[in-house]
């Protein structure tokens, strides 16, 4: 009943997806060698989320490529079998069973924090490790933590604060802060890091900010006119734009008549990255701060990074690549690396090998920490505008933050303390 | 086979017990993830076959079937995180009963007023209502889901069983559906479901006739409602998560899918319908960036090819043959 | 007062335009062929995709005499779609229950969000409006955006259209005729399959045109099929058995309601839509225009 995605499937699929064309000259895994190390991608690969697991398979396919290029890890070639979860907790928790019941019990990938909250409590009783490429929930390695569970990626603690570190450092006058926000867990969340660093930060500088109360809407939204009309009536001069992706883009679109972006002074997004760019070319908000869960421009002369740039570009043709694609190649060097320190693939193995493991990748060094498995890297964000090309937008800045002191102590099996609460 | 089952309950009582033999069979052949497909099928099939109890006996469309597994799961999930100490079976059956009280309370207003498609929109619009409310209340862990739902020890007097370990969740799914599909089979078969069919036949002969065709329908609403929300409650110990998307429209597309797609004249087309889908699905999981297609091009060629649904069409066909077993069996042709 | 009674007012009107221009194919197909058409929403998402290419192709945007054109081209594709989907899908399925024709449109949507995404991928798109378009009105504190001030008139436009069509001509006479008994219409002369394709075409090509004129208001996605079915089914159930002016006034008053809903109750976005909803169709159960069919 099983189904394993050679790479003849993978390459039927990445046609599909445009890639076929790179990918046709790669090396065939070589099965003399004794079997292939198996890495199971779970991603949205239908569904509403499926342009975010385009990039996710993207950045894995061409992770165990290169990995298998250069020989593999410990003699043997990585296969790598995808599932679909349709950004959907049942789907990935079937995902994931499916993928156990077939021998895989190394996974990565995952974008919905939903899903992985749904997954983690599967895996310890599957004996499967999950090493989570984009989810960014705190709960992962706070309350919901599980030793079958790590993260490469960052989370939204870490991000947000960082966020907030940028921009007090850009505009330390911009201290009246309000946001809008979707109805969503993470969207809370993101805020709620976001006021948490902007109050130390601020405090620390000796002018504590303002926060004024956010707005809430609906996910998935056509119309945004009554909130904006409201934000056009606040004093606050940064706006937190929690909406994201594609409803990012319609309220954007709407705002525009009203004059919203030149209203506020700084304009701060969590992490739709080149959606909002892409979509609405010359159309651009100016002057946008974006995170990003890595964006290859500020890591120009990285030999990780500019391989990993040049055959995304080379398979899809597409300039612009998402940090999904950065992350989930980070998963699987990750994996290889705990694989090549463990001298073998049996889960327990791996969870030893992956505590406290140091990898390089696509943004420099990460290392995850052994107690409350969480990676600590680099933050990237990136500030875009419309210009006269093509394109009609063009970056026109980025920043690394380095975590120090960004992150929080690890509390695994507590929630997360908030040091500064929301007035 | 007309020598061999002399009855449909004898008849339909094989083709049970053979389903759940081989359902439970499975963890010992199957794999792991095929089996928690399994789970979510059992669960998914009492969903639509209770939907089905509605349509199929008495014409009532809901669209809204899906805020009945929902509050039924969020109910047994907020129950037993508040009271760990509950025996298991009275959380899942009170979960029910909420339900089914819930359902007869909004009957009641909603089988007065409106009927047909409007009955169809109102449920469409409560069980919005349940889908917003769900993804707001920030106990119930808002749109990421109430998470770390425990599946619990059962307490059966002579023995315990830990419900957390190996397979026994699945087995106990399975066994619970069953009894849920036989109470709907009963329900349907009994005094009750004479009255229904009359109903969904002629309501207005049936009136005639002294059926209270209110009273009816509403008691086919609290059924199927109370049944569908224990399947919600057994959901979420399964999943070990629920998020509001159970209530969501999409998902209450579900049963009717199921009923159409299997044939709505026979007991058993939600479970054709159901395993179905879900074998699609499952089939077409790794054809990334095909699915939608090929499950919209089979779904659409299966309803102009069987008008009257899978099972409605084996029946056509059957009847073609040339046999004469229309009198033992209840499998019609579609009007 | 502006703030919290004009604006919202305002606003609300505006999501009931386009609510309004949404459903208007879906009524006519409900009211006479009595087929809640779930792939709607495919049809208009087609639509907006294709007027997207068009306005992609000669670079943006400009005059809004392109606008309505790009709109009207866009209707007349997805138009030609309701022919093949009238043929092969609508009238094997008038024999048999409706609840069948109900599962065909739902594969159909499924076959339509597949199609876009083989034919223009998953990225998001936006579209401004026609430069003439951009920018707003300002009345003290209320803000009026030019592109809604236009979507809104064309929402009133179309219904006085439809409207005087249905009241006024042969043709509409002739559907009111089919749409209350199409045995006695046919019996009278009327061809009534021929009659059936041309009406699904009418609305398919109102999809598409819906598709084209709201292109500028919303994110162009694979799922903007789904995104306003649900509120499309609102406003044709609480109108009545699909007829054009009580969905005209349902959009109004659903829109509305939830327009200050959002202002008023910020906490659950959305909620009120189904409220006014759920007690519209309780107190009005036949609909806020009973009786009368389109």
């Amino acid at each position: 009943m099983t189904y394993d995605f050679t790479r003849r499937e993978l390459v039927k699929t990445l046609g599909v997806f445009g890639a076929a064309a790179a990918l046709g000259t790669l090396s065939r895994p070589s099965r003399a060698q004794g079997d292939p190390i198996r890495l199971g991608l779970i991603a949205p690969l239908s569904g509403s989320q499926e342009i975010i697991g385009r990039y996710q398979l993207a950045g894995a396919t061409i992770a165990v490529n290169q990995i298998n290029q250069a020989g593999g890890v410990l003699g043997r070639q990585i296969e790598l079998v995808t599932r679909d979860d349709k950004a959907a907790p049942a789907a990935g928790v079937a995902a994931a069973k499916d993928l156990a019941g077939s021998g895989v019990n190394l996974m990565f990938g995952i974008l919905s924090s939903g899903v992985a909250l749904a997954v983690a409590p599967t895996l310890a009783d599957d004996k499967s490790v999950l090493v989570i490429s984009a989810a960014s929930a705190n709960e992962l390695t706070h309350e919901q933590f599980t030793r079958n569970l790590f993260r490469t990626s960052d989370h939204a603690y870490a991000r947000q604060r960082a966020l907030s570190k940028l921009v007090l450092g850009d505009f330390p006058d911009v201290l009246k802060w309000t946001a809008i926000l979707p109805q969503t867990a993470i969207s809370a969340s993101n805020w709620d890091s976001f006021v948490d660093g902007m109050s130390q930060y601020s405090a620390e500088a000796g002018k504590p900010a303002e926060i004024t109360e956010a707005l809430w809407c609906k996910f998935g939204a056509t119309d945004y006119k009554n909130e904006i009309a409201q934000l056009m009536r606040s004093d606050c001069e940064g706006l937190y734009c929690g909406v994201y992706g594609g409803d990012a883009v319609t309220m954007f679109g709407q705002a525009a008549a009203y004059g919203l972006t030149k209203k506020f002074k700084v304009l701060v997004d969590p992490g739709s990255e080149f959606i909002i760019a892409n979509a609405m070319g010359k159309n651009t908000p100016p002057g946008l701060w974006s995170g990003f869960h890595w964006y290859h421009g500020a890591y120009e002369g990285h030999k990780i990074n500019d391989d990993l740039y040049a055959a995304y570009v080379k398979a899809t043709n597409d300039p612009h690549p998402a940090g999904y694609v950065g992350e989930t190649h980070a998963s699987v060097l990750a994996y290889a690396s705990a694989i090549q320190k463990a001298g073998g693939t049996e889960t327990e193995q791996v969870i030893a090998a992956l505590e406290d493991l140091e990898f390089d990748s696509c943004k420099g060094m990460r290392k995850i920490r052994k107690e409350d498995h969480q990676a600590i890297c680099d933050l990237n964000f990136v500030q875009f505008g419309p210009d006269e090309s093509d394109q009609g937008w063009k970056v026109t800045s980025h920043r690394i933050i380095k975590d120090e002191g960004v992150s929080e102590e690890p509390t695994p099996g507590t929630p997360i303390v908030l040091k500064y609460k929301k007035a | 086979m007309k020598s061999l089952f002399p009855t449909q309950l004898g008849r339909d009582a094989a083709i049970g017990a053979v389903i759940v033999i081989a359902m439970l069979a499975m963890p010992s052949l199957a794999s792991k993830g095929f089996v928690f497909i399994l789970g979510t099928l059992s669960l998914h099939i009492v969903f639509g076959l209770s939907w089905n109890l509605m349509f199929g006996q008495t014409g009532l469309v809901s669209f809204g079937h899906a805020s009945f597994f929902a509050i039924g799961g969020y109910a047994y999930a907020l129950t037993a995180r508040l009271y760990p100490d509950l025996h298991p079976l009275l959380a899942f059956s009170g979960a029910g009963l909420f339900s089914a009280a819930l359902a007869l309370l909004v009957g009641m207003v909603a089988l007065r007023r409106s009927l047909g498609v409007y009955f169809a929109i109102l449920t469409l619009a409560l069980s919005q209502i349940v889908y917003l409310v769900l993804s707001s209340i920030p106990a119930l862990g808002r749109e990421d889901g109430f998470t770390g739902i425990r599946r619990p020890m059962l307490d059966l007097g002579v023995v315990a069983i830990d419900l957390a370990q190996g397979n026994n969740y699945y087995y106990f799914i399975i066994v619970v559906s069953a009894l849920l599909a036989a109470l709907l089979w009963w329900v349907m078969h009994s005094r009750f479901g004479r009255a229904f069919r009359s109903i969904q036949q002629d309501p207005d002969r049936a009136a005639f006739l002294g059926i209270n065709v209110q009273a009816n329908r509403l008691a086919a609403f609290a059924i199927a409602s109370g049944v569908t929300a224990v399947a919600g409650a057994l959901y979420g110990p399964w999943l070990q998560l629920l998020t509001p998307e159970v209530a969501h429209w999409t998902f209450s597309a579900r049963p009717i899918l199921y009923a159409l797609l299997g044939g709505v004249q026979s007991f058993w087309g939600p479970v054709v319908g159901a395993a179905g889908f879900a074998f699609l699905e499952y089939g077409t999981r790794t054809m990334h960036g095909f699915s939608e297609i090929i499950i919209g091009t089979i779904l659409l060629i299966v309803v102009l090819v069987f008008p009257g649904g899978i099972l409605g069409g084996l029946a056509l066909l059957g009847k073609r043959v040339g046999s004469k077993v229309r009198n033992e069996t209840r499998v019609e042709e579609a009007p | 007062m502006v703030d919290f009674i004009a604006s919202p007012l305002f606003n609300g009107l505006f999501t009931a335009m386009v609510v309004f221009l949404f459903t208007t194919g879906l009524t006519l197909i409900f009211g006479i062929l009595r087929v809640l058409n779930f792939a709607h929403g495919g049809f208009f998402m087609i639509g907006a995709y294709v007027a997207f290419t068009l306005v992609r192709a000669v670079g943006a945007q400009t005059s809004v005499l392109g606008y309505i054109g790009v709109s009207i081209v866009a209707g007349i594709v997805t138009g030609l779609c309701g022919i093949v989907v009238e043929r092969v899908i609508f009238r094997p399925l008038q024999k048999v229950d409706e609840s069948y024709s109900l599962i065909a449109t739902y594969a159909l949507l499924l076959i339509t969000e597949g199609a876009v995404k083989s034919i223009w991928g998953v990225s998001f798109h936006s579209v401004a409006p026609p430069d003439v378009m951009n920018g707003a009105v300002f009345a003290g504190n209320l803000v009026m955006p030019i592109y809604a001030l236009v979507i809104i008139a064309l929402g009133v436009l179309s219904y006085a259209l439809l409207e005087w069509i249905l009241q006024h001509t042969e043709t509409g006479k002739l559907m009111k005729s089919v749409a209350s008994d199409p045995w006695m219409a046919g019996m009278l002369g009327v061809n009534v399959p021929r009659f059936y394709t041309y009406l699904v075409v009418a609305g398919f090509f109102m999809a598409g045109v819906a598709g084209g004129l709201l292109l500028p208001n919303q994110t162009l996605s694979p799922n903007l099929a789904s995104t306003f079915v649900i509120q499309a089914f609102g406003a044709l159930i609480v109108g009545g058995m699909g007829n054009i002016r009580g969905t005209f006034l349902a959009a109004i008053l659903l829109c509305v309601v939830d327009s200050f809903g959002s202002l008023y109750f910020p906490a659950v976005p959305g909620l009120l839509f189904y409220i006014a909803m759920t007690l519209a169709l309780l107190f009005r159960p036949q609909g806020l225009i009973a009786g009368a069919r389109i």
